[in-house]
């Protein structure tokens, strides 16, 4: 190699370092970016149906046997005036506190039977219409609670 | 310095810049492309759901009366669901009756509900059934602890 080609040859080799280094700091942005993309995926949850309560919790309620009658009949027992609040009131608080603690609302014809401790948060509803159009609505709070936070719910409800 | 070695190192400056801004417009690209693209449904609690609703409507537990447990049938395995395990616990009269399906998986990723990982998501509920013992009905509560394992 002559003396001239070998000048040249050597004063390139910054260049060649400096286009090393370059390639280097892309490479890692280039991680670092889809790194970011990754984590700012969108994530969609399916969260509507999450707090719904089935009907179910208050059409067993309404078809729990008492003595040898269901309670639905002693809510129409007692829509026709027959005295039975405080049984009423013991079996539903009985059945329901178990589930959703102090958060929930039972009322007849929109007549509180047993009221929620804790009214802050819109509740879900359930109602059922049952004969002479008596209508017994269920709102378990307990459910809004929980869709917030699930220990702050309990604790606030008092579930075990 | 000789002009041919300026000249090349001069050259290299632009390109550093042009090359430099080509990526940048090429990165934003790819990420805002990605963030639009990529987009990650969470179906655990939909799951969830699903099963608590085919326990309690389906003729797995119940004798084709939705929300009545036939205690017959508690024992039954009829859910076969590779990515959840399911834990019920029949409380009723003061007897404990508890089924897992998919027990395997159950016992094996049952800790990570404690660790809150994102690979698994556990739910635990509880709700107001009606239990038939032979002719009689009972009330029970039925507590369900679920893990579903998130894809």
């Amino acid at each position: 190699m002559n003396k001239k080609a070998q000048e040249e040859w050597l004063s390139g080799i910054p260049s060649l370092i400096l286009i090393f280094i370059v390639l280097v700091i892309f490479a890692v942005f280039f991680i670092g970016c889809i790194n970011i993309a990754e984590s700012l995926k969108s994530q969609e949850k399916i969260s509507g149906i999450e707090t719904k309560e089935s009907p179910l919790t208050l059409l067993n309620y309404l078809r729990t046997p008492i003595n040898n009658i269901i309670i639905s009949d002693m809510i129409i027992q007692k829509q026709n005036g027959i005295k039975n609040d405080e049984l009423l009131i013991k079996e539903t608080k009985e059945i329901f506190n178990k589930v959703y603690g102090i958060c929930y609302e039972l009322s007849i014809n929109n007549i509180p039977l047993v009221s929620s401790a804790i009214t802050r948060v819109e509740p879900e509803q359930i109602s059922v219409t049952l004969p002479n159009k008596i209508t017994v609505t269920l709102k378990p709070y307990y459910l809004k609670l929980l869709s917030e936070n699930e220990k702050v719910a309990k604790e606030e409800c008092k579930i075990e | 310095m000789k002009k041919g070695v300026f000249e090349i190192g001069h050259e290299l400056v632009m390109w550093f810049w042009r090359i430099f801004i080509v990526t940048i417009i090429l990165l934003v690209i790819i990420a805002g492309v990605t963030v639009n693209l990529s987009r990650k449904v969470e179906i655990g609690s939909f799951e969830n759901y699903l099963i608590i609703n085919y326990l309690l409507y389906s003729d797995c537990l119940t004798n084709k009366v939705p929300g009545v447990i036939d205690l017959s049938k508690f024992g039954n395995d009829c859910i076969f669901y590779d990515r959840a395990g399911i834990n019920l616990t029949l409380v009723y009269e003061n007897k404990y009756k508890t089924k897992i399906f998919n027990e395997e998986f159950y016992k094996n990723n049952a800790p990570f509900c404690k660790l809150k990982t994102k690979d698994f998501i556990c739910y635990s509920e509880k709700k107001y059934v009606l239990v038939r013992d032979g002719n009689v009905i009972k009330r029970g509560l039925l507590i369900i602890n679920n893990i579903i394992k998130n894809e």
